[in-house]
């Protein structure tokens, strides 16, 4: 493989792995948000 | 609407895991791997991601957030999702394709599922010894039925009956479960078994060495180099036409020798006929086929625009995050396609094969999974444990895959006949085991999988997806569709994606679709007429029985899911409901 391959192997599993790794981390330590923000939805079950 | 009795997931790492297990499956481990190495490391890779973020990222959120949307207003299936973002009265017809689709995807994907257990048992037990390409493909095609219709029926371990009728069964015990005991309960175990079963595999093949001593150029090291070099090296050759066409690739010092040798001696020998030529990742990006390629890779691996998303989506809680479970399940499916799947199956094949044995033998998903692959774990130390490893693994991400294909229309019927998930099982369970019962049995060349997958897994995915990117984008607005999604998640989508999703990701979808469409369907720049229309309408004597019974089904099953959604009184309120 070349130099150039090297690169570009490593960039691409790099990335991906990075970007797994932090949306892991999110999941397990994010903390649900005390005030939701935007808008609250329209939705029918809400009546219920 | 009352939500009385209404199914949930338990957490929402359970949702994620089975919204990646519907992702991850045999795309990622065989067919990413061959367009890599076809199209360019580099230039493919530049394509993936742009496509990954323009197209499949943005798919995923739309159905997240269309599924999370109508889940709370009481929906848990396509036609009912899909109504709930348009006020058009009958627009929950469009979603019944989602139906037809997934439910037609499960009956012939059953089938894929059964040959992966069978080769993960006859590993097992010692019965996979092969010796040449050819013996693998021998086997390959007894075990299918492939010269024959009816002759995959007979019982026996080496062939295909026992295991899907085993695979079937299980699929149906655990979608029968629910969605919490049943597919939740099985991803959370399969998934975590599947990376670490992939990671033992990708050490296994990392560590090969040198095979083959009296083949130096077969190494992993050019198996690497086969699938990541950004500069294609090819040897070409003059046609008869004057054209220079490739004859091979090359790469590394000692494939690039001998063809420099081969190109003196031709021009020694006054016959200017053959040239190495180096091609740049921008000439590269030039060839249109590689954006295609590269976004049908990405559309197809995440599952994306199939309704299956949006109806597990749908059994989240109003309250639930989606934005940063669609990026952690789409980002699961990327881990374990490039940075598992792509260093499994080409690395190892080229190692033993050469680049030259695998180009020959073929890139494409059943070349590699089912004839290549089996002949290389039959050669090395430990093959079997590592073969029955290796084709375990592919079994429970089809598995993941099945079971999602198999939720749309259980949801469905429980919805539009108003029955309880016994009843709803049953009715599909009939249904799917006679369509898959026809594609196990008309095996000849696997017409019917291959008409059923053209037709149903190709054509339709694109469609389903493009009505509900629009209909987001366009009907609902893409504005008013990113505030759905931010609301309660955990992580906040920037605001430009509004404008990605309203005018950047249907364009790219329907550019794809078109030139997709005008090479398969028409065969523009093929320059014959597409043989899945010739099967159907007979052009040029082509028309073929099983292709127009398929068709005939796929045609018979819109209909009846049409006339249950006609007939039920839950979907006819929908009309009446002036507020969406």
């Amino acid at each position: 493989m070349t130099i150039g391959g090297w690169f570009t192997f490593i960039l691409a599993t790099g990335s991906f792995t990075a970007l797994f790794a932090w949306c892991l981390y999110k999941v397990f330590t994010a903390k649900r948000p005390d005030k939701m923000h935007g808008f609250e939805i329209d939705t029918k079950d809400s009546e219920d | 609407m009352a939500l009385k009795g209404k199914e949930n997931w338990s957490s929402g790492l359970g949702v994620i895991l089975a919204v990646a297990g519907s992702a991850v499956g045999l795309g990622n481990f065989l067919k990413f791997p061959g367009q890599v190495a076809m199209y360019g490391g580099a230039s493919f890779m530049i394509a993936y991601v742009i496509s990954f973020f323009l197209l499949g990222l943005p798919i995923a959120i739309v159905e997240w957030t269309i599924g999370r949307h109508g889940g709370s207003r009481g929906f848990n299936s396509p036609p009912g999702l899909i109504a709930q973002i348009c006020p058009w009265k009958n627009i929950k017809y469009a979603g019944i394709l989602g139906v037809l689709l997934t439910t037609i995807i499960y009956c012939y994907y059953i089938y894929i599922e059964s040959w992966c257990l069978g080769y993960a048992v006859n590993f097992a037990a010692g019965g996979l010894q092969f010796n040449s390409i050819a013996e693998a493909g021998d086997f390959f095609g007894n075990f299918i039925g492939a010269a024959k219709d009816g002759s995959a029926l007979g019982f026996g371990w080496d062939k295909v009956a026992i295991y899907f009728a085993f695979s079937f069964a299980l699929n149906f015990c655990l979608i029968y479960r629910g969605v919490s005991k049943g597919i939740e309960f099985f991803c959370k175990y399969a998934m975590p078994t599947l990376v670490l079963i992939a990671i033992i595999l990708v050490i296994r093949v990392m560590t090969l060495g040198n095979v083959a001593p009296e083949h130096p150029e077969r190494s992993i090291n050019q198996g690497l180099g086969f699938m990541w070099n950004p500069v294609k090296v090819v040897l070409e050759e003059k046609s008869a036409g004057d054209n220079w066409v490739e004859a091979s690739r090359l790469v590394g010092d000692i494939d690039t020798n001998a063809a420099q040798k081969k190109v003196e001696a031709a021009r020694a020998s006054g016959a200017a006929n053959l040239r190495i030529r180096e091609i740049s990742v921008f000439e590269q990006l030039l060839n249109p086929s590689i954006w295609i390629a590269a976004a049908g890779q990405v559309f197809f691996s995440l599952t994306v625009g199939f309704g299956a998303i949006m109806t597990y989506a749908s059994y989240l809680k109003k309250r639930d995050d989606i934005v940063l479970s669609a990026v952690t399940s789409s980002s699961a499916n990327e881990f374990c396609e490039v940075c598992l799947g792509g260093l499994i199956t080409v690395p190892a094949a080229v190692a033993f094969f050469g680049v030259s044995g695998v180009m020959g033998a073929g890139l494409s998903l059943f070349d590699l999974g089912f004839r290549v692959l089996p002949l290389f774990f039959a050669q090395i130390p430990l093959g079997a444990f590592f073969g029955f490893l290796f084709f375990f693994l592919l079994y429970l991400a089809a598995v993941t895959s099945s079971l999602s294909m198999l939720q749309p229309g259980i949801a469905f019927i429980e919805e539009a006949m108003n029955v309880g998930r016994k009843a709803s099982t049953l009715l599909l369970g009939v249904i799917t085991f006679f369509i898959s019962g026809f594609v196990v049995y008309f095996s000849k060349d696997l017409k019917a999988m291959d008409t059923f997958d053209f037709w149903m897994g190709q054509v339709a995915v694109y469609v389903f997806a493009m009505i509900q990117v629009c209909l987001f984008a366009w009907v609902m607005g893409a504005r008013r569709g990113v505030e759905l999604a931010n609301y309660a998640s955990i992580i906040k989508l920037p605001k430009f994606t509004s404008i990605i999703l309203s005018c950047v990701t249907p364009f790219i979808l329907i550019a794809v679709f078109s030139a997709w469409i005008a090479k398969e369907l028409f065969g523009l720049g093929v320059g014959a007429n597409s043989k899945y229309v010739s099967d159907i309408l007979g052009f040029e004597g082509g028309g073929n029985t099983v292709a127009r019974i398929c068709m005939a089904i796929m045609i018979t099953l819109f209909l009846f899911f049409a006339m249950l959604l006609a007939a039920s009184k839950k979907y006819n309120k929908l009309g009446k409901e002036d507020d969406r």
